[in-house]
């Protein structure tokens, strides 16, 4: 069965009408746990409990009645207890809650069994469900794929996320012990008017927890993982990387296909070549790291197309100019994207300050034509600004080769896919963390789907991904916006906080 | 199977348990409760040392609130559902003028005892809590309790069936208790500005959590979904609908409350419900593990009376309107956490139709409460417990084009 027909049956199902599969169909999607098969005697017998349902239920509210009347807003002041026909009642009370109960569900079932037009019927599953609700999704591009295809898709995508949550699980405390000598570093003891509570405690939670995510998303043993990262951190931090930047770049350099040792090499050489295209000898870090999985053979060119690019659009950001230098176009088409993009922001309602920028940046060396930029930026921006207060996040998934229904969706199945982990301390970080996730939903989806077509422009090696790109914008944007989130929802207002 | 308690970690905070010299005013219906490890009174260990209590037992317990305790280790089973103990007037955590916590240093500054405070001064520097004798809204020690308040909590609990008030669950106080005289002494030295001479009271109540809807515990369902979603163990859409489907039938219940406990009074001839006085479902109720709302602060419910049943609709009305945002709020965040939790993309109509088939089925056993579907809009008839003839009402739950 392809998608196309078990998009219609499911639809049929869950609309409580029109199924018209066949044998052969239904069996198809029993078989996938799509659907549960009822034959008609189960169905008469369900019908026939079901309809006690409501006998009971008026049973029950008699009982409850009667038994609220032995108590109300009097206290009886002669007899303090209850008399034994209370105790009688409320027996009978409770057997007949269970009662219910089970035919409440009996009667659910009931309600949701459709025909199979064999005189037997069906009903559809929660997984039944879920599928349905994904086809709604992913379905134009699966037009021609077979149903399985879909289902097992759906499977991988959910077995890649969960296990780069389970080693990301194993290695957070690590990180997290990192990662607070840093912000300790960072954010000395009485410093700054800001909570340090809040600062070092659960912000430095949050950033330990999305540098195991990133560390975690090659397959590897997490003590493999965790080994490299110290001694890849290391070495780092004798390069001259600022101390709040050292996890960061080593994130990106540990995912770097060519391997953290030969990417360090390359980190080396691509920051000398920064430091002088951009005179900013201090800020080389995070743009050299965006940049390191170039080949020896860019070090010819790097440096005049970053300076080419820096005198198209100055005022930008040295991290903003490495992904741009990082895209797969000529220094001219990157320039026209990039104002496209500007110009998609400013028509959504963005400022150009940084988290503007930042996502215009992330727009224009997406694979997507400029004609996309709106419709795609406006989609996802309406969806997510309610989340992550930051255009950047919206850039983030807009800048993805999925279709912009797509990349929302396949960002709420990390999302659920962090809650049922566990993985987070708060609730509000749980978008955060499915953020980075969806950085680059590649590594994710089944070899079933393209990952998108990239436009072929100069001489760099095909971007596999945006993935260090976009976790710099991420890192430089969007993470700060969790550290100054304010716990606080305005409308409650009778409250007397604290002394309840 | 029994629903344990579940409570989310805390600041820790040290108390004496006392028994010498302390008046209980128990619940008739909580005597199997009052055993020889819940019984008697908790001080903070601080006050206990001031006071020379050398015979009290040291407790470990959880902050809740600014002047409440948790003690989860000692549990009372109500039918299948496990509750622990809690103590409201055992203390406050925080300075009543300034946002630092209460230390000995900080206590000496407004102690009017010099021999206490040269005791003080003997004390380690740590935080602690204390019972102030600093007269707190008019009635009440800054830490502790009154006694009115805490004998309403105690009459608002003996009208209950154990943990319920015709469906309407609560955190029921088991006993009221009265700290000993030379206490009471002790602590009214301590004020900033306005001495309590009153009596200290504590309630003594059992809670199945310390998840509140809103405000007032380290984790709530509003802010923290995906934390309590954790900390309950919903995992899939069966338990979660089971536990939406407590939810709101716990949460219509106290919406109805007077609805569902108004009578008529012979004496008075009139109409007496209860209703609630300053208490809310976003500060004043914790949810339980198994999704049934509990109303926590049982002094601010109280006997409203009204003279005929014009009256009683009016306050049935009334009522259910109050509180009908935080309720809605409290299913809001429970379907959007579900929803999140399966990966699903949210759809406002689909969600809105899943929790009104859920809401229809909790209130089926719901002998005051009458779910009608309409085509235009979703409505609940009340159907109270006296004068059902003539202050039956029909109220707006939800007008379905609105969010459809």
């Amino acid at each position: 069965m392809n998608v196309p027909r078990a998009q219609e049956l499911l639809t049929a199902v869950s609309n409580g009408s029109g199924y018209t599969g066949s044998r052969n169909e239904t069996l198809e999607m029993v078989q996938a746990r799509l659907l549960e098969p009822h034959p008609a005697a189960q169905h008469d017998q369900l019908a026939a409990r079901a309809s006690q349902l409501s006998a009971v239920a008026a049973r029950v509210r008699e009982l409850r009645r009667a038994l609220d009347q032995a108590k109300g807003p009097k206290v009886p002041t002669t007899v303090f207890g209850l008399p034994p026909e209370h105790h009688r009642l409320r027996a009978e009370l409770l057997a007949q809650m269970q009662q219910m109960a089970e035919l409440s569900r009996e009667a659910t079932v009931l309600k949701g069994l459709v025909p199979d037009g064999t005189g037997d019927y069906v009903l559809i599953s929660p997984e039944g469900r879920r599928v349905m609700t994904k086809l709604s999704v992913w379905a134009p591009r699966y037009s021609t794929a077979a149903l399985s295809d879909f289902v097992g898709a759906l499977a991988f995508t959910d077995n890649q996320l969960k296990a780069v949550l389970t080693r990301a699980s194993i290695l957070v405390q690590s990180v997290i012990a990192e990662e607070s000598a840093v912000a300790r570093a960072w954010f000395p003891s009485g410093g700054g008017g800001e909570s340090p509570d809040l600062v070092v405690d659960q912000g430095t939670r949050t950033q330990a927890r999305g540098i195991a995510l990133t560390l975690a998303k090659p397959d590897r043993s997490p003590s493999d993982l965790y080994a490299d990262f110290v001694s890849t951190s290391e070495q780092v931090a004798q390069l001259g990387v600022p101390t709040p930047e050292v996890d960061v770049v080593t994130a990106i350099l540990m995912n770097n296909p060519g391997g953290s040792a030969a990417t360090l090499a390359r980190f080396r050489a691509v920051q000398s070549i920064v430091a002088t295209a951009m005179g900013r000898y201090l800020q080389t870090s995070l743009p050299s790291a965006i940049l390191s999985d170039l080949p020896p053979t860019s070090d010819g060119w790097l440096g005049t197309r970053l300076s080419q690019i820096i005198a198209g659009i100055p005022d930008l950001g040295t991290a903003e100019y490495a992904i741009l230098a990082r895209s797969p176009y000529q220094v001219n088409v990157v320039l026209q994207r990039y104002a496209s993009a500007s110009d998609t922001l400013r028509k959504i309602g963005y400022a150009p300050d940084p988290g503007g920028v930042t996502a215009a940046v992330l727009l224009a060396v997406s694979p997507h034509p400029v004609d996309r930029f709106l419709p795609r930026m406006a989609f996802l921006d309406d969806h997510l600004r309610e989340v992550i207060a930051s255009p950047a996040a919206a850039g983030i998934l807009a800048a993805n080769p999925l279709a912009p229904e797509e990349a929302w969706d396949f960002f709420q199945g990390a999302v659920g896919a962090v809650t049922r982990s566990g993985f987070f301390d708060v609730t509000a970080e749980i978008d955060y963390l499915a953020l980075i996730l969806s950085l680059d939903p590649g590594p994710f989806l089944s070899s079933a789907i393209p990952s998108g077509t990239f436009v072929p422009g100069v001489d760099l090696p095909p971007p596999a991904s945006l993935q260090a790109s976009a976790f710099v914008a991420y890192h430089t944007q969007v993470y700060p916006r969790f550290v100054i989130w304010s716990a606080a929802h305005p409308v409650h207002f009778h409250s007397v906080p604290a002394f309840g | 199977m029994t629903v344990r308690a579940k409570w989310v970690p805390n600041e820790p905070a040290n108390l004496l348990r006392i028994q010498e010299g302390v008046t209980v005013v128990g619940n008739s219906q909580w005597e199997d409760a009052w055993t020889e490890g819940i019984a008697g009174a908790y001080l903070p260990a601080l006050l206990g040392r001031l006071a020379d209590r050398g015979d009290g037992e040291p407790v470990a317990a959880l902050r809740d609130d600014n002047r409440s305790c948790l003690l989860p280790d000692r549990t009372v089973n109500v039918d299948d559902t496990e509750y622990f103990l809690s103590v409201k007037g055992c203390g406050a955590e925080f300075d009543a003028f300034t946002p630092v916590k209460l230390s000995p240093s900080r206590l000496r500054t407004v102690c009017h005892d010099p021999r206490l405070a040269e005791r003080l001064s003997q004390e380690p520097a740590a935080d602690t809590p204390f019972i102030v004798g600093e007269r707190w809204w008019g009635y009440a020690p800054y830490g502790g309790q009154a006694g009115d308040s805490a004998l309403l909590a105690l009459l608002a609990s003996s009208r209950a069936d154990r943990n319920q008030i015709a469906g309407f669950f609560i955190c029921p106080v088991i006993a009221a208790v009265r700290l000993p005289d030379p206490i009471a002494e002790l602590a009214s030295q301590f004020y900033w500005y306005r001495r309590y001479d009153g009596a200290y009271w504590q309630e003594l109540r059992l809670m199945p959590s310390n998840v509140r809807l809103y405000f007032h515990s380290p984790v709530t369902l509003g802010l923290d979904s995906g934390r309590v979603f954790s900390l309950f163990g919903l995992t899939d859409l069966a338990t979660c609908e089971a536990f939406l489907e407590r939810l709101m039938r716990s949460t219509v219940a106290a919406i109805t409350l007077f609805a569902r406990t108004v009578r008529f009074d012979d004496v008075h001839a009139r109409f007496t419900g209860l209703d609630y006085d300053e208490v809310y479902l976003d500060k004043d109720a914790v949810i339980a593990p198994d999704g049934t709302l509990h109303f926590a602060d049982l002094e601010g419910v109280e006997g409203f009376h009204a003279a005929g049943p014009r009256e009683v609709r009016q306050r049935i009305e009334d009522q259910y309107f109050h509180n009908l945002y935080e309720a809605t709020y409290a299913i809001e965040a429970m379907a959007q956490e579900t929803y999140r939790l399966l990966g699903l993309t949210d759809s406002l109509p689909d969600r809105h139709r899943w929790t009104l088939d859920v809401l229809e089925r909790a209130c089926r056993p719901d002998p005051y409460v009458r779910v009608e579907r309409g085509r235009d809009r979703t409505t609940m008839v009340i159907t109270p417990a006296a004068a059902e003839a003539d202050a039956t009402v029909e109220l707006e739950w939800a007008t379905e084009g609105a969010v459809l």
